[in-house]
Parts: structure tokens; sequence; C-alpha cells
């Protein structure tokens, strides 16, 4: 039986609510989500992305999620604009409740892509906009092809990143073409927005 | 130019893969007043250029280049010439967290008795560490207050070396770093026990410290077990054991018996064994009897406890604690 919990806001866009809660109305968006523990939006990675993705600018844009866990993120982009959403995660458990979350905020099923495995598993460099809220490791590690994904101009959401990886994983992403438009330091761990610009 | 409130001594040679990190780290503290003295000890791989760029960009960066003496040395010119009556340490490879000097600096004004201040640290990066450096991180992430890590001083080395700060006269009253056939912080450490510091430790992790095959901690000759054993006898000898002959050694496994050969050659000998393996109770080992537990209750002795199994420390610690032998007194744990 999945814990209930109390409707909870983000920056000045975003309202967190389970299932079958009934939200005010006013500005908000909603973003009707299970408890699971892929990230319903407590966590501060989670709460930091969601504040940087607010003042972005998403329309028509081909989102790529690496790590997209209940996919919180890719719900909040496709509500904030964004045309289409590829979801990745390597746990079968996290691409369930990513889909099982994307129908109950009435996310068109052609508007998602899961895909249950790794970065491999993406083609093409079309992507306008990259949210990967994954260990700062994993982010170095996979800088290099996560780059690649993204097209000359795109945005670059990194998070998750413990403070002992921020430096690095700054370091490796300037060194792919990418350049630094903020960097927030929160208590343990930090998240980078980048653009790619060649 | 006024006196920071905190000198951060950092030496260095052959790392300018990693110290951009490290020194960006100092650089967003979130206290500003502070000075780092950077030793470059005979760096070849470009270290002192791009020290010499960084010095440039930001005054409270301090070059002292010298050639290769090694690290002692280093430590010691570069101690010499901080300002601040409080001393950060950092490598140059670790990261420290942006609140690390408030933070200890706080400790300093809140407890003025300390001498030394460590923090919690965590290994970076996580996949690769191996189950013993978790342990001795686990290990001593846990001694906070004075007591508990002067209790535990001969067990482990109670600090990672990047993650103190201290107050620069007490460690140059006490003869600042010696370069000696075992770790010169564990004999740093010792010697301020001895000289009568208080320590203590921020329980939070305020630094990250990166693992790596090259790391010294791995490589160094005074880095190995031996080399702790040897520094351990050197100290119990003038300490616990200043004026003993004769020592009891609980614990008959190999590690009990490399401590018999290691005080043996301080001129110390085993006069009794104590074990709870019935196969060797009874038995004679270079000597000397293997007795039971109890046996130190009817003969108490100066005993030091060599078991490095696992969990055996608190079950003996908790065994004597029944049995009402004073930890420091009639027994101390060396493993």
């Amino acid at each position: 039986m999945r814990e209930e919990y109390q409707p909870f806001e983000i920056g000045n866009t975003w309202r967190i609510l389970p299932p079958d809660c009934r939200p005010p109305l006013d500005h908000r968006t909603n973003l009707i989500m299970d408890r699971g523990a892929f990230g319903s939006g407590e966590h501060e990675t989670t709460r930091s992305c969601l504040k940087l993705l607010e003042n972005l600018k998403i329309d028509q844009a081909q989102v790529l999620d690496l790590g997209s866990g209940t996919g919180i993120l890719s719900i909040a982009a496709l509500k904030q604009g964004a045309a289409h959403a590829t979801c990745v995660d390597i746990e079968p458990s996290a691409v369930d409740a990513c889909r099982r979350n994307c129908r109950r905020n009435n996310i068109a099923d052609a508007t998602v892509h899961h895909i249950c495995g790794t970065l491999d598993k993406v083609s093409g460099s079309q992507f306008d906009l990259i949210l990967a809220n994954i260990y700062g490791d994993i982010l170095i590690d996979v800088a290099s092809n996560l780059c690649h994904a993204a097209r000359p101009g795109s945005t670059l959401l990194l998070s998750g990143i413990l403070w002992e990886y921020n430096f690095d994983v700054r370091n490796r992403y300037e060194q792919h073409g990418c350049t630094v438009l903020k960097n927030r330091l929160l208590d343990e761990f930090s998240s980078v927005l980048l653009q790619k610009t060649d | 130019m006024s006196t920071p409130q905190v000198s951060v001594l950092l030496p260095v040679r052959n790392d300018a893969t990693h110290l951009p990190a490290a020194i960006a780290s100092i650089q967003r503290q979130t206290l500003t007043d502070w000075e780092l003295i950077v030793v470059d000890d005979g760096s070849t791989d470009g270290t002192t250029q791009w020290l010499q760029s960084a010095a440039e960009a930001d005054r409270r960066l301090s070059i002292i280049t010298q050639p290769a003496l090694g690290l002692v040395p280093a430590l010691n010119s570069g101690l010499k010439a901080c300002n601040a009556p409080l001393v950060a340490r950092m490598d140059s490879d670790d990261i420290a967290h942006p609140r690390r000097l408030f933070t200890q600096l706080n400790a300093f004004k809140e407890q003025p008795e300390l001498t030394l201040c460590a923090s919690a640290v965590r290994h970076f990066p996580r996949p690769h560490i191996q189950g013993g450096m978790l342990a001795y991180e686990k290990w001593q992430n846990r001694l906070i207050g004075h007591c508990d890590i002067q209790r535990n001083l001969f067990v482990e080395s109670p600090f990672v070396h990047p993650s103190v700060m201290f107050k620069k006269q007490a460690v140059q009253t006490a003869g600042g770093y010696r370069k000696m056939p075992w770790a010169e912080d564990y004999d740093l450490w010792i010697r301020l026990a001895v000289s009568g510091s208080i320590f203590y430790r921020c329980p939070e992790t305020l630094l990250y410290w990166r693992d790596r095959p090259e790391r010294l901690t791995r490589t160094a000759e005074n880095c190995t077990l031996d080399a702790f054993r040897a520094c351990k006898v050197h100290f119990l000898s003038q300490s616990y054991l200043c004026n003993c002959q004769q020592v009891t050694l609980w614990g008959a496994g190999q590690e009990g018996k490399l401590w018999a050969r290691a005080l043996r050659d301080a001129g110390i000998n085993v006069n009794r064994w104590i074990e709870v393996d019935p196969k060797k109770i009874g038995q004679r080992i270079h000597g000397a009897p293997v007795c039971e537990p109890d046996d130190l209750n009817t003969h108490p002795a100066k005993t030091l406890i060599t078991v490095g199994a696992r969990g055996a420390r608190q079950q003996i610690r908790d065994w004597a604690d029944q049995h009402r032998l004073i930890e420091g007194e009639h027994y101390l744990c060396v493993t």
C-alpha cells in the first residue's frame, strides 16, 4: 500500500499532490504523483530541478529524461509546453511508476517514449532539453553520450550531484562543448544548468 | 594586510588534475576571511604554472615553491608561513564542503579549549571504495568527543589529516611534523594527545576524501600496518607501558603475534595471552601461557587488546565493563 502525503508547492509554478486529492483552483500547475521510491518531489535535487525548469522556455521541446524515476521532471516539462519526452530508467519498477504517473497527469501515451535501460538505447542528437537527475559519478561517465544526444543550443539540466562531484561534472561537460549557465549548490547535492554551445 | 581568521595549508606535488577542484572548494567557502598557503613540493607536471596564475587571480593564495623535499618538510615550511592562529589542513585531491571553515572555526569559538577540531569525512568516488576503507570512515566519523577520541587513539588514526583544523601554536609547541618510519599525521596526533590537547570532531561531513590507486595512504611505506604498529609501540612504551617489561596480550592470532614481536623489539615481553578459543587455552605461545579472560579478574595486569575481528573490540569492552576493568588502566585497545 502506498503511503499518502500532503500536497506541497515548489517554486512559483508547481504543486505536487497525491492521486485523488482535489487541488485548489489557482495558477499553479499540478503534478499528480504516487509517492514512491523514485522521487515524488520531496528530495532537494528534484525540487531544485523543478525550480530551474520553471524558468526555461521549452515550447515544443524534445526532452530526454535520463534516470526518469517517477517521471516527475518529464511530466513537468510536458505540462510546461514540451512536445515529447523520452524517459529512460534502468529500473523496471521506475518505468512502471513513470508510465502510471503519466496517465494520472493525462499525458497522452504517444507523447512519452519509455525506455527501460541505459543511454545506449537512445539514438539521435535531436534533444532540445536533457534532464538527468542522477549521481555525479554517472553523469561524468555518460558525459560524452549525453552531450552527443543534445543538439547545439540545447539545455542540459543535471542534478543529483553530490558536492564532491560538482567541480568534476562541470569540468567534464565544459570539455564536451557546454557552458555553465547556473550552478546551484544545495545542502548536500547540487544542480547544474548548461547550454550546449557547439 | 590584516591577519586572516584561518590559514589553509595545502602541500602538493604533481597533481594538476585534481588541484583546481580542491582550490575551487576553498574559494567557495562561506567564510571568506582565509589565506591559502600552497607548498609546491617540486612539481613538474604543470602544477606550478597553474598555481602561479591562480595566485595572480586571487590574492588570498600564497605559493611556496621548493625542490622535491618531501611531505614533512613541505608541511613544516607551510606551517611556518601560516599567519592565522588556526590552520586548516587540506590536500590537493580532496574537496571541502563550503561550510567547512565556518563550521570548524565556530567550534573553536564555542569551545576555546580545543586544540584540534576534525570533521566527518566521506570517500569518493563511492563505487570503488572497499569495505575496509568504508569501515574506517564509519569508525572515525563516530568519534565525536574528546574522551571517545582519546580512548581510541591507539586503535587507528582517529583523524583524516586534511579534515583537521588546529591551533598553530599547539602544533609548533609539540614539535611540528616529524619524519618518522610511520605516518607523520598519526605521529602528530599522539604527540598532541600526550601534551594534553583537547580534541573534537564536527559531526557534519565537511571533507570529501578522494580515493585513487596512487593515494599515499595506499602506497607509502610509512602507512603500512607494520609502520602503524611500530608507531603505537613507540608511543605506548613511553606512556601506558612506560617502565613495563612485561605485558598481557588479548588475542593470540596473527595480529597478536605480530604485536608480540614488535613489543619484544622494544624490550617488552608477553608474559600471558588471553584467548576465548578453547583450543588455544592451556597452551603456551612463545613461552607464555594462554589463559581464558577470567584470568584477568584474578591476576589483573596491563593488557593490550589486539583482536581485530569486526565487533570483537566492543564485546571485549562490554566484558571488561562488567568485570570492572578500566580502559586505559587495566587494558588498552590497540587494533
